[in-house]
């Protein structure tokens, strides 16, 4: 804006100028042209001066030569009031129009007297002419004939003549030859005062003078007006050079202001907020996401300082890190828990920028938020849901374990049961022997002591265990079948095993749940199936550094449309009461988070003793280390 | 060509003039009437002078030739001058002022009786001083010079109105516009003799004289103290040369020339054929050229008056 104003007021500086310019010249010119034609007139003038002081004797109207004279005065004052004359640098001109002047005033004195001798002359001629006239001359004859000639004979020595003349007079009585002798000898003192006016009339070269002037004149001023021609042509290259410069670069500002709208308009609308504070963290912008998520206009929140926003959830050790972060010129991001101007808390993902200007000081900073509440409060929902599927997962295994530890138990109580009757009958008929009685109670006893395990068993599997520990994963799944193993008999499913020993550094629980899950899974399938041989393939081996454990079925596998889904939570195959749908899910969970393995699926089909099978087959992989 | 053509116009137009050696006092002379109204003031106004006594008045009759008919005039407390005091009537038409021709205009001419001791005995500042205390000119001045009252617009003035006293319209003027009855025979037979004589070859121009200075006594000395233009100059070629007077109303203007010491016409035009033509002339002659001057005299200048003042009284 500054700029284009100081551009503007130069452009029109520029063509101030070169209007004074033109104007300028056009005076000058039309000054010269002036001057020009004062000093012709002046040429003009002085030739008829000549004119008239060559003249012959004639009655003069002195009206006119003094009008000539005035005329040339004029002239020359015209010509010294000229203002380009009176700002002239040019000595030479100056100094032949100063000695025009000196030299014109005397030949105005040789005017004035030439009219004073001329009058005399004049008068003189006339008389003598006239007493010639009356024939009573005849004695004066050769000096009337001198005096007649007496301009035009130049071999005349007029001063031996008037000598003469001046002796006659005294001689002669007769009045008119009196007054001849009188005129004669006027006429020869003022021939000679005649001639002594004319050699110094040729001595002041008023001619020669005059056209010194005139040529220097024409060259003085060709020359300036060359000059102001010159200057006008700059001027105008340098204006039009200007104006052009002017046009690209408002083109420029244009174009630039243009992204510049663009942009703002970008920072205006944004989702994110944009907040710009001075260096004293004074808000001096707000965009409108800003009043979306506070509340405060931009009116009312500019001049304020940011830390109105403080919800007071975060420490003052918070506030004080980022302070010192921005104050030092660096970039801060992180989040921010603030309050609206309803009270209402927000969660902001936050960067703040400080800007610096030329010098390195801090000029600004720029800060731009994302508001997360929605986000912040979806995912502590989010954590909320898993805990509760997590739990009811567990609570799931839970009746899942309570149904195994009762199929387990049924058979070791039942022979608890069928031996203490045998003794009570025995008793009751008197057959027992204590040989016998101490066999049936050691087997009770044993499979008292068996069922306790059990409880060890169950409850190892329910203990969470926090710590990772070193462990074999072969001795794991063996005792992971051994928990399902009494409903894997009943359902007379065939286990084919191929297992190597792997030491695993793990959460162990874990992988037994998983294991456990996969087993249960794989039974529920082969569950349904009558008619056909139950089998499931256990594979534990070593590939690359990964422990691998492939659980196959032969229950003809998942089917092509939810292949992909069966990890999803709450998608289930199984009827509402079988099944929760977050026994895989939870399993993956698990694997990825905890274990940091994986777990895939997909569908196989083998040969095993000359049968062909389809089924499942899950893929537990992970790291040794 | 363009210079030529100029030339050969100013060459015509210096022939037709050279024709008419007198030309007649055009009727309605140009000035500027404000200046002349406050001129006229100063014209009559005694404060001009040391003692408040004389003005320009004083020695200027305008109704009657434009001078004071004494030889020389009475400037302050009677002091007296060596010249005769030349009419103020036409002298506007004059080439130069002053009976040496040492002024070149009228206010140039104004500024010397002021000054002169023997006449108004003054200076520019006493006469500035003592106008400066009227309000009236204080006004005038100020309306019509940008630097109020000064000297040289004081003499402006007054020129001003002296460019309003002019005598048209004489006989000779009628007969130079082509009224050729204007001229009795006598008269006529004056006009020529004049011209014949040589009179005309010193007062030609539309003055009849004042355009040019001459020396007194060419043909026979002219008994004077007064050396003319030499005291100006001094230079001995002007030894006793004067300006050649209008003689324009020289009826009115008596006594005559520099000296004031001829009292008559007949006297000062046997004077001047004695002196200055050198040569005898018939009393027949002389008398017609006395009548030819005569028929010279022309209208008594109206002195201006403010159109206003008029209304206002």
């Amino acid at each position: 804006m500054k700029k284009s104003i100081i551009s503007a007021i130069l452009l029109l500086l520029l063509i101030g100028t070169l209007g004074f310019y033109i104007n300028d010249a056009k005076v000058k010119r039309s000054s010269f042209f002036k001057v020009n034609k004062n000093i012709e007139k002046i040429v003009l003038i002085n030739k008829d001066f000549d004119l008239y002081l060559k003249n012959t004797l004639s009655y003069d109207n002195f009206d006119i030569i003094q009008y000539k004279i005035t005329s040339f005065k004029n002239e020359l004052q015209e010509i010294n009031d000229n203002k380009i004359l009176q700002n002239i640098q040019n000595n030479k001109l100056k100094t032949a129009l100063k000695k025009l002047e000196e030299t014109i005033k005397i030949k105005f004195e040789i005017i004035s007297r030439v009219k004073s001798y001329r009058a005399i002359l004049n008068n003189s001629f006339r008389i003598v002419q006239k007493i010639k006239n009356q024939g009573i001359l005849n004695d004066f004859n050769n000096l009337y004939t001198i005096i007649m000639t007496v301009d035009k004979n130049p071999e005349l020595d007029i001063k031996q003549e008037l000598i003469n003349v001046d002796k006659l007079i005294p001689l002669y009585e007769n009045k008119y030859k009196k007054y001849f002798l009188k005129h004669s000898q006027i006429i020869l003192q003022y021939q000679i005062k005649f001639v002594a006016l004319e050699t110094s009339l040729n001595q002041l070269e008023i001619n020669q003078k005059l056209e010194r002037l005139h040529k220097l004149y024409e060259q003085y001023s060709q020359n300036s007006i060359q000059k102001a021609q010159a200057a006008i042509a700059v001027l105008f290259i340098l204006l039009v050079l200007s104006i052009i410069l002017y046009l690209v670069f408002e083109y420029k500002l244009r174009l630039s202001n243009k992204e510049l709208s663009k942009f703002r308009q970008t920072v205006e609308n944004s989702d994110n907020i944009v907040v710009i504070t001075d260096e004293n963290e004074v808000i001096k912008y707000v965009n409108e996401a800003f009043t979306k998520t506070t509340g405060y206009t931009s009116k009312e929140i500019v001049g304020q300082k940011p830390s109105i926003l403080k919800s007071g959830k975060q420490t003052k050790e918070f506030y004080k890190e980022l302070s010192d972060t921005i104050h030092g010129g660096k970039k801060w991001s992180g989040e921010f828990i603030n309050i609206d101007k309803y009270g209402n808390l927000s969660y902001e993902k936050a960067s703040i920028t400080p800007v610096l200007d030329d010098e390195g000081n801090i000029k600004e900073f720029i800060s731009i938020k994302l508001d997360i509440t929605n986000e912040t409060i979806k995912g502590q929902q989010l954590k909320e849901q898993e805990k509760l599927l997590v739990q009811q997962s567990k609570m799931a295994a839970m009746g899942e374990m309570l149904e195994n530890i009762a199929h387990q138990w049924r058979q070791p109580l039942s022979v608890i049961s069928t031996i203490s009757t045998g003794i009570i009958v025995q008793k009751e008929f008197g057959i027992s022997n204590e040989k016998d009685e101490i066999k049936a109670l050691n087997k009770i006893n044993d499979t008292a002591q068996y069922l306790s395990g059990t409880i060890n068993d169950f409850r190892d599997f329910f203990k969470p265990n926090k710590q990772k520990a070193l462990f074999n994963l072969k001795d794991a799944y063996i005792k992971t079948l051994h928990l399902v193993d009494s409903k894997f008999q009943t359902l007379k499913i065939e286990v084919v095993e191929n297992l190597n020993d792997i030491e695993l550094n793990n959460l162990s629980n874990e992988v037994v749940q998983v294991i456990m899950n996969l087993l249960n899974n794989a039974r529920d399938v082969l569950e349904t199936k009558e008619n056909q041989k139950r089998l499931i393939f256990i594979d534990i081996y070593k590939k690359d550094n990964n422990a691998i454990v492939k659980i196959k079925d032969n229950g003809g596998g998942i089917p092509d449309d939810i292949i992909d889904k069966i990890f999803d939570p709450y998608f289930t195959t199984k009827h509402k009461a079988q099944g929760t749908g977050i026994g895989l899910y939870m399993s993956q969970e698990m694997i990825i988070k905890h274990l940091k393995g994986s777990l895939t699926v997909n569908n196989s089909t083998y040969e095993y003793k000359n049968y062909s099978y389809t089924g499942a087959e899950f893929i537990l992989t992970l790291p040794i280390k | 060509m363009y210079r030529k053509i100029i030339f050969i116009c100013f060459i015509t137009v210096l022939s037709l003039f050279s024709k008419e050696l007198i030309t007649p006092i055009p009727l309605n002379p140009d000035f500027n009437y404000k200046k002349a109204l406050l001129g006229k003031k100063l014209f009559f106004d005694k404060k001009l002078s040391h003692d408040n006594t004389i003005s320009c008045a004083s020695c200027h009759f305008i109704e009657d030739g434009g001078d004071d008919n004494l030889p020389v005039s009475f400037g302050i407390d009677g002091k007296t001058g060596t010249r005769n005091s030349p009419t103020v009537l036409n002298a506007r038409y004059n080439a130069t002022q002053f009976w040496d021709g040492s002024a070149k205009n009228l206010a140039d001419q104004a500024k010397g009786p002021i000054h002169n001791p023997v006449e108004m005995g003054s200076n520019f500042e006493e006469v500035i001083l003592k106008l400066k205390k009227e309000k009236d000119y204080v006004n005038e001045f100020s309306l019509l010079y940008k630097n109020g009252i000064s000297g040289l617009n004081i003499t402006d003035a007054i020129a001003e109105f002296e460019k309003t006293l002019t005598t048209p319209n004489s006989r000779f003027d009628k007969f130079l516009r082509g009224y050729t009855k204007a001229l009795t025979q006598d008269e006529f037979n004056g006009y020529k003799a004049f011209k014949e004589y040589g009179c005309i070859s010193c007062h030609n121009g539309i003055n009849i004289g004042g355009n040019l200075l001459q020396k007194i006594g060419v043909l026979e000395y002219y008994s004077t103290d007064d050396f003319g233009r030499f005291n100006i100059t001094k230079d001995s070629n002007d030894k006793f040369y004067f300006k050649v007077p209008s003689l324009r109303n020289i009826e009115l203007t008596a006594p005559y020339f520099h000296d004031g010491q001829t009292k008559t016409l007949k006297d000062a035009v046997e004077k001047m054929i004695k002196h200055q033509i050198g040569y005898l002339l018939e009393d027949k002659e002389v008398e017609n050229i006395i009548k030819f001057l005569k028929t010279l005299t022309g209208d008594t200048p109206k002195i201006i008056k403010d159109t206003n003042e008029k209304i206002n009284n």
